[in-house]
């Protein structure tokens, strides 16, 4: 067991803590969610049939924990019933703590950016993540979230559409203010 | 092949410069839990997070307690003279502040005097046009209640004559059977029959040349196209035809449009989507609503204007007050009445805080209208209306709490 984790851990550690903490943006989270992640690799390699590459198997785990966590998260909520699905946007878990030191380092663009992915739904969030991020390929998204290559092209299209809707009002309310100025 | 604009790939660009976080946790201390968590399930094992940052706010206190410490024991002897400091920064802000308004009086005369004309024609224009939302219509209600008998509900929508924004509307065949996959499929191929947006003054409806299939079982539609089917250039006509059909479909519970040509190719080509088979219906999102009505068109509509996701309900309640003369679309709250909010469970309760401007008419009855669709969207099952000084407003028993409404812009078809 210790060599299919340390196999693992070498080999896409570094991807799997990026897209979990990403996704959930809070560090102490995300190393909570990646040993859940490990435990079920761990018990679940057994079961693994290589019909699908090891990464887009690990990566759907890890998809599969952070949705288990967002559903939790949401039943702890005020008006949980309310919010019908994992396509719900994510108003709950908004940007309350401090940003991570290396996001704090980045240009102010960037930084609104990643503040504006809570606006995006999960689904939307895990296309965005998985395609531009990780560079998965339409279809090895598709695979790891269990969507078809239309629905993952549908997804990316809306979530570039609310991140450019977003960016570009943020833009015409700096230019209002330097002609109020 | 999906097609990106500069936009697009700017957004991409800064997407993939998000920079790697570094996992502070050892690879052997996480090993550690792993392995205790698979080998004992029931007692599962996290990371101990430190603290961190109440530690060092309460170590901070403590230095600065020592440090003020001293200082405190003068604290006495300085009184009077802080007393004293302390007035005059009053009389300072007071002054100053008395200087502001005078100031602001000033700037608001000069706003006022270079304004007066451009005001005095909006006001006017707003006034004729409210004049014409509360007279024009005969038609008795902007919504369908939940309690209304279930004949076959069609759902279509059109854009604005601007398109900007996109109106749903609800066809109800009143002597209609009850509703069959076939019927249903015969009402959707045929809606372009009973859209008249030139008489409402809307825009063309953009969903042309396509033949629907329901399946309500399976929650999908075919939608069959010609092989040279387009939906034309532009991320605009993609949104309109995105939009609508989610619109059209949502409501029917309709999960995906599946998409395949007549000759039986099963992908089509739809602009910004690049080459899809399917697409799949949008969750609906936080919407408030207004008023709808073209300076030559036949009846009003209430209009969806979409909301960001993190938007309350008070601020949407404030934006309802707003008018968009430009687009045609109009305040559904009077802008003298105010409305307070406050939740329980699926339930929003409006408080009047100005009984006096409302009675029981046609601009009350849209506002409690628009106020319960804007009530549904943001995830309400009720609204209850509290200190209205009225018992009924329109249909609505507003001593009783009132459910959200099952559709908008019903149009009876007649068969």
């Amino acid at each position: 067991m210790k060599e299919l984790f340390d196999d693992i851990y070498e080999t896409y550690h570094h991807d799997l803590y990026r897209f979990i903490f990403y996704m959930v943006k809070d560090k102490e989270t995300a190393e909570d969610l990646i040993q859940d992640v490990y435990i079920k690799i761990l018990q679940s390699y057994h079961s693994y049939k290589g019909k699908s590459s090891l990464k887009t198997w690990i990566f759907s785990i890890a998809r599969h924990q952070t949705i288990d966590y967002f559903r939790s998260n949401q039943r702890k909520q005020k008006h949980v019933a309310q919010l019908p699905d994992w396509n719900e946007r994510q108003q709950h878990i908004q940007d309350t703590k401090p940003l991570p030191e290396e996001i704090t380092v980045l240009n102010e663009d960037i930084k609104r950016l990643y503040s504006y992915l809570d606006h995006c739904t999960p689904n939307q969030k895990s296309v965005l993540l998985l395609r531009y991020i990780h560079d998965f390929s339409i279809k090895e998204t598709a695979n790891i979230l269990n969507f078809s290559t239309s629905k993952v092209k549908t997804t990316q299209h809306r979530a570039l559409k609310v991140l450019k809707t977003l960016m570009s009002e943020e833009q015409r309310g700096d230019e209002d203010d330097i002609i109020r100025r | 092949m999906t097609s990106y604009d500069d936009k697009d790939k700017k957004i991409i660009d800064m997407l993939k410069s998000l920079p790697s976080i570094d996992d502070e946790q050892s690879k052997d201390e996480l090993y550690q839990r792993v392995i205790q968590n698979i080998e004992s399930p029931r007692n599962i094992k996290r990371k101990k997070h430190v603290m961190l940052f109440p530690i060092l706010a309460t170590a901070a206190a403590f230095l600065i307690g020592l440090i003020l410490l001293p200082g405190l024991f003068n604290e006495e002897a300085n009184e009077a003279n802080h007393f004293e400091k302390a007035n005059d920064i009053q009389h300072d802000d007071e002054g100053k502040s008395a200087d502001d308004q005078s100031n602001k009086e000033i700037h608001d005369a000069e706003s006022d005097t270079f304004d007066t004309d451009q005001a005095a024609i909006d006001e006017h224009d707003q006034e004729e046009r409210a004049e014409k939302v509360t007279e024009g219509d005969t038609f008795s209600s902007y919504v369908l209640k939940q309690s209304s008998e279930s004949q076959p509900l069609v759902y279509g929508a059109l854009p604005d004559q601007y398109a900007q924004y996109v109106i749903p509307m609800t066809f109800v065949y009143a002597n209609a059977e009850i509703a069959t996959d076939n019927a249903l499929t015969s009402f959707y191929n045929e809606l372009e029959k009973v859209l008249t947006p030139n008489e409402w003054g809307m825009g063309a409806f953009p969903i042309k040349d396509i033949t629907f299939q329901i399946d309500m079982k399976e929650n999908r539609v075919i939608a069959e196209v010609a092989d040279d089917f387009s939906i034309g250039d532009g991320s605009a006509r993609a949104y309109m035809f995105e939009k609508t059909l989610n619109m059209m479909f949502r409501p029917l519970g309709i999960q995906q449009v599946d998409f395949k040509t007549v000759s039986g190719k099963e992908t089509i080509e739809l602009g910004p989507f690049g080459e899809i088979d399917e697409m799949p219906i949008e969750e609906k999102g936080k919407a408030i609503y207004k008023m709808y009505y073209p300076d030559k068109a036949t009846r009003s509509f209430l209009l969806p204007v979409p909301q960001d996701e993190t938007i309350d309900i008070t601020t949407g309640i404030s934006l309802m007050k707003e008018n968009e003369l430009a687009n045609d679309v109009f305040a559904s709250i009077p802008e003298d009445v105010n409305l307070t909010a406050s939740v329980d469970e699926n339930v929003l309760i409006l408080s009047v805080v100005t009984p006096e401007k409302l009675e029981n008419d046609r601009d009350t009855q849209v506002m409690i209208e628009a106020m319960l669709m804007t009530a549904k969207d943001f995830g309400f099952t009720h609204v209850v209306v509290k200190n209205s000084g009225l018992e009924s407003i329109g249909p609505y028993d507003v001593t009783e709490k009132i459910a959200v409404p099952k559709a908008i812009n019903p149009i009876e078809i007649a068969q």
